[in-house]
């Protein structure tokens, strides 16, 4: 290996300086204790700064996936502007100011008619005017201008939204028997809350990862809700609950599993009620007959063997088996056909699977009459066909969130089409305008919100005497993380004739005017929002409606403003702490060349009589610092890699010796970032080597300073 | 015409500091020619070693100069002198240990960033001067597993290795009994003469002195010729 170098004697030697030997124990000894320490500064300055890396960009996706990056919304003067205020006096326009959306879908800019309306008050500020004498349309050039952008691919989308406020009142029916398709005693509990309402944004692109999928409950409560008919959800009293005609479940339920994705199912009893007659006639089963009065009463398959049970029944062991349609329980010599009235249950738990496209609907019209077609497994054999929906609640489900073309019937929870990649649209459930779907903050889902739960939204509405409060039926249709929004928790998400509704008659605002309305974009890459926001107020100037619109980006948000300067002052002082412990670390290699230096004498007078330079002897002892710095650096970099892969099994064993969460969710998110963040790998790699060289530095100088002759007579 | 001369002193002193100041050399006017063989003699002690290791540039003097290959030895060049130039042979052979007998030779070579691999020029001569010193069986041996005479044949491969113009010698034959002396001797004044090397010898040895074109003896440090 060594005659293979030749420009670089000096590398040869280090390595051969470190490799560990017998002899030399102490200095091995130092040299994987130094090594040691800088993998462990390594791998902990790696966790670190890619943990809070992570968490910083998860922190930023959920503050731009619903904030948007950026957003355009009006200043004062495009609120007292001519062109806004005209539509309050135009018959066209209904009296009624004009939000963005509407403005932008407006036939005229200026729907003023001098024969019809009355004059514009005289405070009014004058018309902005082209060059050409027409009315500026300050909205129109703004999605103009957007347009261009979105067709240059410069941003991902954009699109207005309206912001309001009013009174959420939900109703949640529930059944008090822990399985819905029991009749239990039912129960009716409110829940109100003061709420920010703002429009569905459907185009924004990454709305779709901020809604959560239905869950089982979800799907169980809209399968329980579809029995029941609620007349009364814009009351203050409990709904009054009718049964589902047949017609009504039918179609409700069918709307329900259609995209529910049910796989699995799994028996909540604690002996359930196997379907035997499905079974064939090679099947048979090994079972135990429960006799009172020589009298078969009930059968019981299971896996266990009960005989030895105390019980008041005589229990004999025996088979179950299909002949010419007859279910038997064979025992020895003696048969005894199977009545319709005596149960073949079993205690062990059964998991029914199912793919739910043969759901028996045709003959569905109550919840006793539900079966669905699927299988269970009882003594590893198979029993097939319709199974009645006693007793079973759902264990696994995938329901369908994403489809590649509109579907005919839409499910009852938001779902987003993907056409191509780069246009994938949210929709809301399909409505009519008795009720509208609403999407709820995930917070909700605590409070014991299920999708389907019905309820109103109220606001104040003022006429010419009084105020009137106004109802609009609503009904949960999904609930979103809603990450870092300013108004948190707290924000409901209505389809855009809701927030029209709202403030259209809402007399004094519920926010500050500026914030109720704007254009929300979204772009590609985060990290182009200062440019983009300066190309657009160039394009505001350019077209002289800089005035009428203010741009900001979620670096100047106030709600986003403390947390993102949290994270850089975080990040700068662990950086700084960093470079202090990987230095402490490093210094360690010090006091080895040091030692190796004092070790290895001889071999310097050697070198320098045949001729090494002082400053390839410098360079000897450099390397073995660098060498050092780098194995560590390179073996802390593989441990974090470790365990960022397997972060999530330590967390948890972390909790479990915990005995708690050992990582709040709400901060830190479900799960910790777990990817090796770039920039803080390349801090390590350069950081490390180059502290290391410097530690290397001095005993280099010293073994450089060593008087050949001196050391050579002295050997 | 006189050959050129490749090591010269002029007026040169070494003085220790230790209670009281101690002359060691005094005034050494020393010169040798290309293809001399010149032996140094004197006491133990009486700075032998010390002026070898000046002229190969080891250790400086108190004052005066030395000349080698026509360039005065300086703080800068003297790595550069000693690799090129000259080739140290030690009383106590200081072979780099945890190598092997081919890596101690070829590493004169390494240090002149010379190549060193299997068929190059260096690897070549390294493998030529084990053979021309008897060591050929030995050449991936580790230098710690030799004998005292394989340790000092090894040494002067390796310190022949550059083809140095001088090679100085600092008690070859000290450490080794009569056989390996002899062989020891016979191969350094063997390669003066077929390479036309200076050798410069410091020794005891009367025999081997006698053997050389010049004897100095060095008493109360001044260098007296003798032949």
């Amino acid at each position: 290996m060594l005659s293979g170098i030749t420009a670089m004697y000096e590398i040869s030697v280090a390595l051969k300086y470190l490799l560990p030997k017998r002899k030399q124990l102490s200095v091995t000894l130092i040299a994987l204790m130094s090594v040691g320490v800088i993998s462990l500064v390594v791998w902990l300055t790696l966790i670190f700064l890619s943990v809070t890396s992570g968490m910083e960009k998860n922190w930023l996706k959920k503050l731009t996936d619903l904030n948007a990056p950026l957003k355009i919304t009006p200043t004062q003067a495009y609120y007292s502007s001519y062109y806004y205020n005209i539509d309050s006096i135009c018959f066209s326009s209904n009296y009624q100011t004009k939000t963005i959306r509407e403005k932008a879908q407006s036939e005229f800019t200026d729907p003023y008619d001098p024969e019809f309306d009355e004059e514009p008050p005289q405070h009014w500020n004058a018309k902005d005017l082209n060059p050409d004498l027409s009315m500026k349309d300050p909205v129109k050039i703004v999605y103009g201008i957007l347009d261009e952008l979105k067709i240059k691919k410069t941003i991902k989308s954009f699109q207005d939204f309206e912001m309001s406020g009013g009174l959420l009142k939900l109703q949640l029916l529930r059944s008090s028997s822990p399985c819905f398709t029991i009749r239990g005693l039912e129960t009716v509990n409110f829940l109100s809350q003061v709420s920010y309402i703002t429009s569905f944004p459907e185009n924004n692109p990454f709305l779709h990862e901020s809604i959560l999928p239905p869950s089982k409950r979800d799907i169980e409560n809209l399968l329980y809700l579809s029995t029941k008919n609620l007349e009364g959800t814009q009351a203050d009293v409990a709904p009054k609950i009718k049964l589902s005609n047949p017609n009504e479940f039918s179609q409700k339920l069918n709307k329900t599993l259609a995209h529910a994705g049910i796989e699995t199912l799994n028996s909540t009893s604690s002996l359930w009620r196997i379907p035997i007659e499905l079974m064939t006639e090679k099947q048979q089963f090994n079972a135990f007959g429960y006799f009172q009065d020589g009298k078969l009463v009930q059968v019981l398959i299971s896996e266990k063997n009960i005989k030895g049970k105390k019980t008041s029944y005589d229990i004999v062991e025996g088979k179950i088996k299909k002949i010419n349609e007859n279910i038997i329980f064979e025992t020895g010599r003696q048969h005894h056909i199977l009545q319709n009235s005596t149960p073949v249950v079993t205690p062990d738990p059964v998991e029914l699977t199912t793919d739910f496209l043969d759901l028996d609907s045709s003959q569905t019209s109550s919840v006793s009459d539900m079966r669905i077609h699927g299988e269970i497994k009882i003594q590893n054999q198979k029993i097939q066909g319709l199974i009645p929906w006693n007793n079973l609640s759902i264990s696994t489900l995938s329901p369908t969130t994403t489809f590649t073309h509109k579907p005919t019937s839409s499910p009852l929870w938001a779902y987003s089409v993907s056409g191509s990649h780069d246009n994938s649209q949210m929709h809301l459930p399909d409505y009519n305008h008795n009720d509208y779907p609403i999407l709820l903050p995930k917070n909700f889902q605590d409070s014991g919100v299920l999708l389907g739960d019905k309820g109103y939204i109220s606001y104040n509405s003022s006429t010419v005497s009084s105020m009137q409060e106004m109802r609009l039926s609503v009904h949960v249709a999904g609930f979103y993380d809603p990450g870092i929004m300013s108004i948190g928790n707290k924000c409901i998400i209505v389809p855009n004739e809701v927030t029209k509704a709202i403030n259209s008659t809402t007399s004094s605002h519920f926010f500050d005017k500026i914030a109720t309305n704007g254009i929300q974009i979204w772009l590609s890459d985060l990290k182009d929002v200062d440019s983009l926001k300066q190309s657009l107020e160039s394009d505001l100037v350019k077209n002289q409606i800089n005035e009428y619109w203010q741009i900001s980006s979620y670096k100047d948000y106030d709600f986003a403003k403390d947390l993102l300067q949290q994270f850089q002052s975080d990040k700068y002082l662990f950086t700084l702490m960093a470079i202090i412990i990987i230095t402490v670390a490093c210094c360690n290699i010090i006091s080895l060349l040091v030692l190796l230096v004092n070790d290895k004498k001889k071999e310097i007078g050697i070198l320098l009589s045949m001729g090494a330079s002082s400053k390839s002897i410098a360079l000897i002892f450099s390397f073995c610092g660098v060498i050092m710095g780098t194995i560590g650096c390179i073996f802390g970099c593989v441990m974090a890699h470790l365990t960022l892969r397997n972060i999530d099994s330590i967390v948890s064993i972390l909790s479990k010796i915990q005995g708690h969460q050992a990582f709040n969710p709400n901060f830190y998110g479900t799960h910790l970032p777990n990817e090796l963040s770039p920039e803080a790998l390349f801090f390590v790699a350069i950081a490390t080597p180059i502290l290391a060289l410097s530690a290397g530095l001095i005993p280099a100088i010293k073994a450089c300073l060593l008087k050949p002759a001196s050391i050579l007579r002295s050997e | 015409m006189n050959p050129e001369i490749v090591i010269s002193t002029k007026h040169l002193y070494k003085s220790f500091q230790s209670s009281e100041k101690i002359d060691i050399l005094n005034d050494i006017n020393f010169e040798a020619r290309k293809g001399e063989t010149v032996a140094i003699t004197g006491k133990s002690g009486s700075g032998k070693s010390t002026l070898l290791s000046i002229l190969g540039t080891l250790e400086s003097a108190t004052s005066g100069d030395v000349t080698i290959c026509g360039k005065m030895s300086s703080q800068s060049n003297t790595s550069e002198l000693r690799n090129h130039h000259i080739g140290f042979i030690f009383q106590s052979f200081h072979l780099l240990e945890d190598y092997s007998v081919l890596e101690n030779v070829l590493m004169p070579a390494k240090i002149a960033r010379k190549s060193t691999s299997k068929g190059s020029e260096s690897h070549n001569r390294a493998l030529l001067l084990l053979e021309q010193v008897g060591l050929s069986h030995r050449t991936h041996s580790s230098a710690k597993t030799l004998s005292g005479g394989e340790k000092q044949r090894a040494c002067i491969a390796r310190a022949l290795c550059n083809s140095p113009d001088i090679i100085l010698a600092d008690e070859p034959t000290g450490n080794l009994d009569r056989t390996n002396a002899e062989m020891v001797s016979r191969i350094l004044f063997e390669n003066a003469k077929n390479t036309n090397s200076t050798l410069i010898l410091v020794t005891h040895d009367q025999e081997l002195s006698q053997h050389c074109d010049k004897s100095f003896h060095l008493k109360d440090g001044f260098l007296h010729l003798v032949k």
